[in-house]
């Protein structure tokens, strides 16, 4: 539930909230390549860090942390996992870049989504050409998750006051003690789903060809700014990759 | 002496995030009462009944079900003497039969099954469901879910039941049943507490009620004095009861005066104050007609 939060968008004003999504999606999409070509920990380490002024100027850093110790679990686990697999140094020090990797990922994703409105995001698809119906599916997708959360937490609480216990018996009691969470968890939100569909319908969602925004987006100086430093780092480092051979 | 079922002692609570939700919360129930507890949206209703079965912990202050604090204990022991019945069927229903949704519980708690076949018999014709007992209980219509939810608590008979809107979506022959089934367990000897802004459901049924403002309680009293308070009811920003309303009118433009709050009383109060002579005229006036 906490990780989540870390993906919230919440309505303030900064320097990262103004920057154009476009920006901030090409500044997630080089981290990523570069977190996935890479595997040595001080090169992922410095990828994580450049997440810092961005959570530093957004004023996101409490977010930021949530999401983080949120993670911790999940971090834990790949770190195990991996071990588990090569119990020896080498191991060692596989599981802490594999582990550094996800916890880069994450960060400057959650960055993205933590300063940017799902309503900008979609704009910044419709103008890199995504098909509107894609678009508005994915800033509903971003607009339900808090829904989806507070019926969880009801669905759980309702099901514990009728004596459910998630945490007994063995692994496999354990796993089917989800059923009666999961079932009407999903039913509900077919059926809200379907509604949404529906008066989406009654207002004539799909009629016209061309649609228009409200407000339009553009890059300003800032843009070209943090474009040109995030291309620069980018380029830079996929120098080292080729010319130094590092891992 | 009556032990109590319930003693909450300063009661603070707030969610992760966001201001306190309730502000020293101090409420006790003795075994057998039935209050219904009052307040606008957002006043902390909800939140307070998930402490009685220990969904949530106080944070500051505590809550003890029949002499145990709730910290100490699980939801699923507590759960035993407190039913909880929340607003929304539809976050609770997943069973393949009305029949296994009704035997949750007592599968959780443990009873033999030949007990269980029993007691989900008996709940079923209760609540006038026995019918769709081999159903899906997806089918079943908004009133019997509800009903269905209820039987699902009712079921494994707790000591103390706590209903969150029932009347919520609930057309008036439906609360009026919904009203009948909760008087009879409350005659049973059982503790019920109901949280409703519901006035009407609210005047029908209960002599006692508690009035929730932004965290606090604002009053506990008789049902026909709180109800009849206007400066309270404006307060918690509660409607006033239709007969309370017509009567503080009457009030102000002809003698009127004393416990309007039930359509006997009120109709009463009208012919004391009309005086003999008016009912008279009145009854000439409608021969005439
Ligand atoms: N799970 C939650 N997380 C955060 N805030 C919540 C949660 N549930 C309720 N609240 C907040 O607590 C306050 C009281 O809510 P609630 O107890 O549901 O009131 P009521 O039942 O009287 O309408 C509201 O301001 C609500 O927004
Ligand atoms: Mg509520």
């Amino acid at each position: 539930m906490q990780v989540l939060r870390g993906f919230e968008y919440r309505g303030i004003d900064s320097p990262v909230h103004r920057l154009d999504p476009r920006v901030k999606l090409i500044y997630s999409l080089c981290s990523m390549i570069l977190v996935l070509i890479y595997t040595n920990g001080l090169v992922l380490a410095a990828i994580f860090l450049t997440s810092m002024p961005f959570v530093l100027l957004g004023h996101v850093m409490k977010r930021w942390l949530q999401m983080l110790k949120g993670l911790i679990p999940l971090l834990v686990l790949i770190f195990a996992v991996n071990v588990l697999f090569a119990p020896n140094v080498e191991g060692m020090v596989y599981a802490t870049s594999m582990t550094l990797r996800f916890l880069a990922l994450s960060s400057t994703f959650s960055i993205v989504f933590l300063t940017t409105a799902p309503d900008t995001m979609a704009m910044a698809f419709v103008k890199m050409g995504i098909p509107y119906e894609y678009t508005l599916a994915f800033t509903m997708a971003v607009r339900f998750i808090p829904t989806l959360a507070r019926d969880l937490q009801r669905i759980i609480d309702a099901q514990r006051s009728r004596g459910l216990e998630l945490e007994k018996g063995n692994i496999l009691r354990r796993i089917r003690n989800f059923i009666p969470i999961l079932v009407p968890l999903m039913v509900y939100e077919i059926r809200r789903s379907f509604q949404i569909a529906e008066s989406m319908e009654s207002r004539g969602f799909g009629f016209p060809r061309r649609r228009t925004f409200l407000h339009e987006v553009k890059f300003s100086r800032n843009d070209y700014l943090v474009l040109m430093l995030t291309l620069m780092f980018f380029s830079a480092l996929i120098m080292v990759k080729i010319v130094l051979r590092v891992s | 002496m009556p032990s109590k079922d319930i003693e909450i002692k300063n009661l603070w609570f707030r969610y992760e995030e966001g201001d306190w939700v309730l502000k020293g919360i101090d409420l006790e129930v003795e075994e057998g009462e039935f209050i219904a507890i009052m307040g606008e949206n957002g006043a902390g209703k909800t939140t307070l009944v998930k402490h009685l079965n220990g969904l949530l912990k106080p944070l500051k202050g505590y809550v003890k079900i029949k002499g145990t604090d709730t910290r100490t204990v699980s939801v699923a022991e507590l759960a035993k003497y407190v039913g909880l019945v929340f607003q929304n069927p539809d976050h609770q229903i997943f069973a393949e039969t009305v029949e296994e949704e009704v035997a949750f519980a007592l599968r959780n708690f443990g009873f033999p099954p030949g007990e269980i076949q029993r007691r989900v018999e008996e709940v079923l014709r209760e609540m006038g469901l026995s019918k769709y007992k081999g159903r899906s209980p997806f089918l079943l219509s908004g009133g019997e879910k509800k009903r269905l939810a209820l039987a699902s608590v009712l079921v494994y008979d707790p000591d103390i039941i706590v209903l969150d809107e029932p009347t919520t979506g609930q057309d008036y022959k439906q609360k009026a049943v919904l009203g009948k089934i909760i008087k009879q367990m409350n005659a049973k000897g059982k503790t019920v507490i109901v949280v409703t802004h519901d006035v009407e459901f609210v005047v029908d049924l209960f002599d006692e009620v508690v009035i929730m403002a932004r965290g606090r309680i604002l009053a506990r009293g008789r049902t026909e004095d709180i109800l009849t308070n206007e400066e309270l009811v404006k307060k918690a920003r509660l409607v006033m009861p239709q007969l309370a309303e017509a009567a503080m009118y009457l009030e102000d433009n002809i003698r009127f005066k004393g416990n309007y709050l039930r359509e006997d009383n009120f109709v009463k109060c009208i012919i004391s104050a009309l005086g003999e002579d008016v009912l008279g005229e009145l009854n000439a006036g409608s021969a005439r007609l």
